[in-house]
């Protein structure tokens, strides 16, 4: 990062204040946060998109970790409070990786405030947020608890936020060209490449579930999803929306009710992936393979992957097949986990928050895929809290709160 | 045991080491055995317990028992071929003592509640690297197991996988290279992690102060650790202790 960058970000902060860096994907954001916060890097404290990852792993309780970081017993220390805000305090005996994506958000977050760096970059770290802890994370962020020379942050929806900060765009601060090679954009049209599938309808009748012999996350779900529609799922961090389409794609098998695909009790976690195929939110976990050509399921040369190859090129990751996965950033690997789950042309496609990393331009062409897929007659169910990606999806609404689901239709632009 | 100290703690664990090497009675080491098992049960570790004796105990036991019983048919120091039953014995003897301390190490380690490793860890005498190292190793665990749940999950989510436990299990060797990156980028994410947020001073700071260690218990899993002691001593040199 030039000398220059680094103090024209410097001039830009304010103290207690949050300074967002407005800008598309590739745009150098990221690397100039990182080395921000390399460079004199003393009270610099760097937050990325791989939330978990800044986590200790020296802990096998949230309370254990924030009490690390705090020094002393939680009971007598002053992030108590932000703790209760961030709605962490219920899940203080349980393991840090078994939280919600938003759940490790908002444990991340906490634990970097509470070391009381002079600067924090948060680079696309709330994007896994709802909009009610986004709320709370940015007003504690803003607050007396809040960095002391302010925050940096990166978000793909700022456009969305209620919440007024001082955004700055990317190129105002000189940012050096990106490393990476050029990543070309998403392609809807590459879909209609594919043939049309038939996809059964499914229906859960009174399904229960949870994990273990910890309490039900779902209870007493009821509904019919019919193929060729998009369906969204929405509700707060925690609610169930993750293990609704675990239930769904047959990795989770309910602890009561029954499962009905086209009208026929089946028993889906026999053959999980097989009716309904489901991306993870953290692409990490789903990126098996030492290239991307492996990733998705093709041999580079083969003439028999048509349908892989026009996800492959929908996806715009032509230019990656021999790449390893883990070593591409992380909006393209977002890319090549969505890709290679869609790859496969399960019948049913759920994607849980499948725009995690991704600018406006990549929200708008994957809305556009996603309808694609939906009049080849796939069902799909997607998992955001983007306001944008689901106001292009608007249509069949699923939302979650307290292991409930409620199904409404609203006037919706016509996807066939 | 979740309330015992760390002093008493690593007492227990190394008077029960000692005697458990004194003892030569199998009957005594199968009543260890059993008394380990309830105080397992007791700490809801019974279960890690009888899979250590199914997995790893029992083959190691039929091993020992070919070995010193079938091939060698004999024990240590005797001619070959000229005592198959003392040969067995032997293995039988090794394999229980093994199992005595399997079970007592699950007990002294396992039974630490997250809340107060590090104060336990700290109470051990250690400092600096060595507690973060010892910190880790504890954590590591359970995160790997949960990481390895994440994988099996996503690819039964690609449908990659069958639902079955043998599918799960016939998937091991694939679950080993996204494991093994997924460990060493861990490693790269921490160790700036660490350096940026200065864990090392940090672990020290941990709170050791208003834990609910309880000096009762302590003195409970001394003593009972000593009682097996001087049963131990009592069988083996009886004279010792003024038993004809």
């Amino acid at each position: 990062m030039s000398r220059k960058s680094s103090e024209l970000l410097l001039a830009a902060l304010d103290s207690r204040r949050i300074l967002a860096i407005d800008g598309p994907n590739f745009s150098g954001r990221s690397d100039l946060l990182r080395r921000f916060c390399r460079v004199n890097a003393d009270g610099r404290m760097y937050l990325g998109p791989e939330v978990y990852f800044a986590l200790s792993g020296l802990t096998t309780s949230v309370r254990q970790e924030l009490e690390l970081h705090a020094g002393g017993v939680l009971e007598t220390s002053d992030c108590l409070e932000s703790a209760e805000k961030l709605k962490l305090t219920k899940l203080f005996e349980q393991h840090p990786a078994t939280l919600s994506g938003g759940e490790q958000t908002c444990l991340a977050i906490l634990c970097a405030m509470i070391l009381r760096p002079k600067i924090l970059a948060a680079d696309c770290a709330l994007e896994q947020l709802d909009s009610q802890k986004l709320e709370t994370s940015l007003d504690l962020l803003n607050g007396a608890t809040g960095p002391a020379n302010g925050a940096v942050i990166t978000d793909n929806r700022l456009d969305e936020w209620n919440y007024a900060v001082k955004t700055i765009v990317i190129g105002e601060l000189s940012p050096d060209p990106s490393r990476h090679p050029p990543v070309p954009p998403l392609d809807p049209s590459q879909i209609e490449r594919l043939n049309p599938v038939r996809a059964p309808a499914i229906e859960l009748q009174n399904i229960t579930a949870g994990y273990g012999n910890g309490p039900d996350v779902l209870s007493g779900v009821s509904m019919t999803l019919q193929p060729g529609r998009v369906y969204t799922l929405r509700g707060p961090n925690g609610s169930g929306k993750s293990t609704l389409a675990k239930v769904l794609s047959g990795v989770l098998r309910p602890v009561a009710g029954q499962i009905l695909v086209s009208g026929v009790a089946s028993n889906l976690w026999k053959t999980p992936g097989k009716i309904a195929g489901y991306h993870l939110q953290n692409p990490d976990v789903g990126l098996f393979e030492a290239t991307v050509s492996a990733e998705l399921g093709y041999k580079p040369g083969a003439n028999s992957a048509g349908a892989v190859l026009a996800v492959r090129d929908a996806f715009g990751l032509q230019n990656f097949a021999a790449s390893n996965p883990l070593a591409l950033p992380f909006p393209v690997r977002k890319r090549v986990s969505l890709a290679a789950t869609i790859a496969r042309l399960p019948p049913w496609i759920i994607l849980d928050e499948p725009t995690l990393g991704a600018d406006a331009a990549t929200i708008a062409a994957l809305a556009e895929i996603i309808r694609s897929l939906a009049r080849k007659q796939h069902g799909v169910i997607v998992i955001s809290h983007s306001k944008k990606l689901l106001e292009m999806l608007r249509g069949n609404e699923l939302k979650i709160e307290n292991g409930a689901v409620s199904q409404t239709q609203v006037a919706s632009t016509a996807i066939g | 045991m979740s309330r015992v100290p760390p002093a008493a703690r690593l007492a227990t664990l190394l008077i029960l080491i000692v005697a458990t090497f004194i003892n030569t009675r199998l009957v005594l080491l199968g009543a260890i055995i059993v008394a380990l098992a309830i105080l397992l049960a007791m700490d809801h570790l019974l279960g890690r317990y009888l899979k250590f004796l199914a997995f790893v105990q029992l083959p190691m036991t039929i091993m020992l028992v070919a070995v010193w019983g079938w091939v060698a048919k004999a024990p240590p120091g005797m001619p070959m071929g000229s005592d198959p039953h003392g040969g067995a014995m032997f293995a039988l003897l090794i394999s229980l003592r093994l199992a005595v301390l399997g079970g007592a190490f699950q007990l002294i380690m396992l039974s630490i509640p997250s809340r107060l490793l590090p104060a336990t860890l700290r109470g051990w005498g250690l400092r600096g690297e060595g507690l973060v190292v010892a910190l880790g190793v504890f954590a590591v665990e359970p995160e790997l197991k949960l990481r390895a749940e994440q994988i099996l999950v996503a690819r039964r989510a690609r449908g990659l996988l069958g639902g079955s436990r043998w599918a799960g299990l016939k998937q091991l060797p694939r679950l080993l290279r996204p494991l093994f990156v997924w460990s060493i980028r861990s490693a790269v994410h921490r160790a700036d992690v660490w350096e940026q947020r200065a864990m090392l001073l940090r672990v020290h700071r941990l709170p050791t102060e208003s834990l609910p260690f309880s000096p009762v218990a302590g003195v409970v899993s001394v003593a009972l650790s000593i009682l097996w002691l001087g049963v131990a001593i009592a069988f083996r040199w009886p004279g010792l202790l003024g038993i004809r």
